[in-house]
């Protein structure tokens, strides 16, 4: 018995069908990162996990207890928006003890001791008596994350938690929200439509697409063997190509680039390169097969002396090739 | 199914609901239930029978009765073109012109909001009355009437249509017109094809907003119309005068038409209307051209004047024995005749604004609140919603008509309230609920939707939500609302002049009684009266919106880069 159990939801509204028929179980101390585009449904599916959306069909247990029409209040989640949703009249210390006050386990005394105890935790002790417009981004970010642990949750649900960010902060926060969320033991669940944050950060990643789950997976899972094309596709980059009626995927980074001499599967001309630092993208059409993108390591594009429309001979290493049926693309 | 029906009664709030139920229901008792009343009214005829258009047939085939429709229709048009064209040119100047002395100007156009419109019709008679000061410097004119009556409408609408262009002009995409100027368009044309194009919705506004207002109000046409009937003075004639609550009914109907009208134009208009400003505008420079800026304040100028003139007319009036035969200053004319209201009217005035203001206030803003920020119950809010705006189309007058149908009738258990404070604090409530419900909503709406689901999901319930967060949040709109409704509370005739009873009087019916009984002098000093009392909470409001503004700045003060 896992310890959330996410059985059948489906939810409209009005006619859009928003979530259909999502079953997912998540176990107990495991951070689960739900990845898709937006409008995919991933962030109904929380708020219906929080309580704060009710599911027209389906039902959510918790610790095998059926917990599908309890008020959020009851629920005992800790939940951080995508704005925040700091109050803005409150210092960083009012506003972590402003849902404490409230907790019925816990006395006054305990409250007053649990405020400077998470905000050590996300290191924000020394800010605790600004308001949340003197504060950074990112320590704004940490402020709802603790307000949202204060109260000890069974489960830490995060909405698009570093979406605000610009790109340092986001990516050194990464490490803290999983470093804090490692110390706490707290399952958690972080909806989300970057796919290097869910690689970098999920246990186990959720990839969603128009209402429906397309796949479960760890993010090695996920990305060496990707269920569907949409799964390929959103996460990293994806060559598809048509092989004798059959639907073939393989990685950029995964196809070599070879000498004349060696065995190779195409040749291709190169349309134009990319220098991306360490990477160096190769872009070139296969005769009747479409556009590929070829990754190779900087230091071996130069050896190769490669420049535009010069002949590249590739190797498809077969391992290496996802195929998918002709439908599903 | 049964569980999923049960879930749904569980998920609804009752607290929520209920306060919900009670706003809702407080809004129907006080305007939807009276308004049946006294459109039911106008079909029957004296004896309680249904009559059909007969009242209607009967009221165009009088000549004597029909001619206030026209008569209305012409003076609000007149007023109210007059007041456009001014009201942008004034806003125009202190937005987009290098006038001296802005702020003064700002406050100037402000001040016929302060005093009744009554007033503004005494004040006139001061100055252009048979004795008035102007008038004895040689210069006539025909005052009482048609004239008089425009004049006053004028007075008693340029504040607002001011407002709205102010607002309007207020901020303009600077890069608009530097792109116009890159270009060599001369200033005429980026006027006509830049600055008309984005207020031409406010120009229709403004217009309907004048003419209404034109077309309902009762003060001036009291004091200053003489022989010239207007609509709202035949109300008060066949109610007050004739007892013929059927044809006042009637009448009251007519009255609603203008506000039928740009209720439906508003419509239209505002779902076209798109704002234009971002976030990456740049703030309009305003070059330097010393013929614009005379002219405009040459504009500016006369009609500051003209303000001024009139309560220094109020000055005087009040502060003088016996103007215009002796000019020795006394203080007597501010002790009242008992028999007009006294200074127990100004009193009762005081609390009914206060109360007004107070319970005014608590409703709109839980209202607004209710409708934003309570979760489901979609039908009920979309009810609200619908019901929010009504107000904004009713005038004074009908309001006040069908307190008296529903109230008074003695079939309605709340029968009790006739006669009191209540009904007149209820009155003004309705009747100035509109704009203070704008005002909350858009204070409401700049507050993160997640605060209710973060309070929700610790556990916090709605209520402490409500008080920590959205009040203080809010707390310059709530102080808006709550001046707003007291100062409209102060100068307000048309409602409650069928609502006051005899023992309780308020200021600006008084001055009414003054007026017509010749007590001219004590008019002017209980106008004098409530002019201060409103410039006063107008000043309270702007310190403690300052006050209010300074602290959450201090709080938001961005955190420096580090």
């Amino acid at each position: 018995m896992s310890f959330l159990e996410i059985k059948n939801i489906t939810k409209r509204f009005d006619r859009q069908t928003v979530l259909d028929a999502v079953n997912l179980n998540i176990e107990r101390g495991e951070l689960v990162c739900v990845l898709g585009p937006s409008g995919c449904g991933k962030t109904t599916l929380l708020r219906i996990v929080a309580g704060l959306e009710t599911a027209d069909s389906g039902s959510v247990f918790m610790n095998g207890k059926d917990c599908t029409y309890m008020s959020a209040a009851k629920r005992n989640f800790g939940i951080v928006f995508q704005s925040y949703a700091l109050f803005p009249n409150m210092t960083v210390l009012g506003n972590i003890l402003f849902g404490l006050g409230r907790k019925k386990n816990l006395s006054e005394e305990d409250a007053r001791l649990r405020a400077p105890e998470v905000l050590r935790l996300v290191d924000l002790y020394e800010h605790k008596d600004k308001y949340p417009r003197q504060l950074s981004g990112g320590q704004q970010q940490r402020t709802a994350l603790a307000r949202a642990i204060a109260l000890s949750p069974d489960c830490l649900l995060l909405d698009e938690p570093l979406s605000a960010l610009d790109a340092k902060v986001r990516s050194k926060l990464r490490g803290e929200i999983r470093k804090i969320q490692h110390a706490l033991g707290v399952t958690t669940i972080m909806v989300t439509h970057d796919q290097e944050e869910a690689l970098t950060m999920a246990d186990r990643i959720v990839v969603m697409n128009n209402a429906v789950v397309e796949q479960i997976g760890t993010p090695r899972e996920i990305y060496n063997h990707p269920a569907t094309p949409f799964a390929a596709n959103f996460i990293g980059t994806m060559n598809f190509y048509n092989h004798y009626g059959e639907t073939r995927a393989i990685r950029p980074e995964k196809i070599e680039v070879v000498g004349r001499t060696e065995s190779y599967d195409f040749t291709m001309r190169v349309k134009s390169l990319e220098f991306k630092g360490a990477l160096t993208g190769i872009y070139g059409l296969l005769p009747d097969m479409g556009e590929i993108l070829v990754d190779v390591s900087s230091e071996q594009a130069e050896a190769l002396g490669l420049r535009e429309n010069a002949t590249i001979f590739l190797r498809m290493p077969p391992e290496c090739l996802i195929k998918y049926s002709a439908t599903e693309v | 199914m049964f569980r999923r029906i049960a879930h749904r009664l569980s998920r609804i709030s009752f607290p929520q609901l209920l306060t919900l139920l009670c706003v809702l229901a407080v809004f129907i008792i006080a305007l939807v239930l009276p308004l049946r009343s006294l459109l039911i009214k106008a079909f029957l005829d004296k004896s309680g029978e249904f009559a059909g258009f007969a009242n209607y047939i009967k009221y165009f085939r009088t000549p004597s009765l029909s001619v206030s429709v026209w008569n209305t229709a012409d003076i609000s048009l007149v007023s109210s073109l007059f007041s456009v064209c001014f009201g942008f040119l004034y806003a125009y100047a202190l937005t987009r012109t290098r006038i001296p002395i802005k702020a003064f100007f700002r406050y100037a156009a402000l001040i016929p909001i302060f005093i009744p419109s009554i007033v503004h019709a005494l004040a006139l008679v001061y100055l252009f009355g048979k004795q008035g000061i102007v008038t004895g410097l040689g210069f006539q004119i025909e005052l009482y009437g048609r004239l008089g009556i425009i004049i006053s409408e004028f007075i008693y609408t340029f504040p607002q249509v001011f407002l709205l262009f102010y607002v309007a002009l207020e901020f303009a995409d600077g890069r608009i017109y530097e792109a116009a100027e890159s270009m060599g368009v001369p200033a005429v044309k980026i006027f006509f094809r830049v600055t008309v194009p984005e207020i031409k919705y406010t120009v229709v506004n403004a217009f309907f907003v004048c003419f209404t207002l034109a077309f309902t109000d009762f003060g001036a046409p009291k004091v200053i119309g003489g022989s010239y009937n207007v609509l709202a003075t035949d109300i008060y004639k066949q109610v007050a005068g004739q007892f013929n609550m059927n044809m006042g009914a009637v009448v009251s109907t007519l009255l609603l038409l203008p506000a039928v009208a740009s209720f439906a134009v508003g419509r239209l208009i505002n779902n076209r209307n798109s704002g234009t400003i971002s976030a990456k505008s740049t703030i309009l420079a305003i070059k330097k051209n010393p013929l614009r800026d005379a002219v405009f304040f040459a504009v500016c100028a006369s009609i500051a004047v003209l303000f001024l003139t009139l309560i220094a007319a109020l000055f005087i009036g009040a502060l003088t024995t016996y103007y215009p035969y002796d000019l020795s200053f006394t203080l007597k004319h501010f002790s009242f005749n008992p028999s007009s209201g006294g200074i127990e009217s100004y009193f009762n005035s005081l609390r009914m604004s206060a109360l007004t203001a107070a319970f005014g206030t608590a409703f709109v803003f839980v209202y607004a609140y209710m409708l934003e920020k309570s979760s489901g119950l979609a039908r009920l809010k979309k009810l609200g919603k619908l019901l929010s705006a009504l107000p904004l189309a009713l005038p004074g007058m009908v309001i006040g008509l069908s307190f008296i149908f529903f109230f008074n009738s003695k079939t309605n258990p709340l029968n009790f309230i006739y006669g009191t404070m209540a009904i007149l604090v209820l009155s003004n409530i309705v009747h100035y609920f509109s704009v203070p419900y704008i005002t909350a909503v858009s204070a409401l709406k700049k507050l993160d939707r997640e605060f209710e689901s973060v309070s929700e999901s610790m556990g916090v319930p709605r209520r402490k939500t409500f008080l920590r967060v959205s009040v203080p949040m809010s707390m310059p709109a709530i102080l808006e609302i709550f001046m707003y409704y007291f100062v409209n509370s102060m100068v307000t005739v048309s409602a409650v002049v069928f609502l006051y009873s005899a023992k309780l009087k308020i200021a600006s019916i008084a001055i009414s009684h003054m007026e017509e009984s010749g007590d001219i002098a004590q008019a002017a000093a209980m106008s004098l009266l409530i002019l201060v009392i409103n410039v006063l909470v107008r000043l309270l409001y702007e310190a403690s919106v300052r006050c209010v503004k300074k602290r959450m700045k201090k709080k938001g003060k961005t955190h420096e880069q580090n």
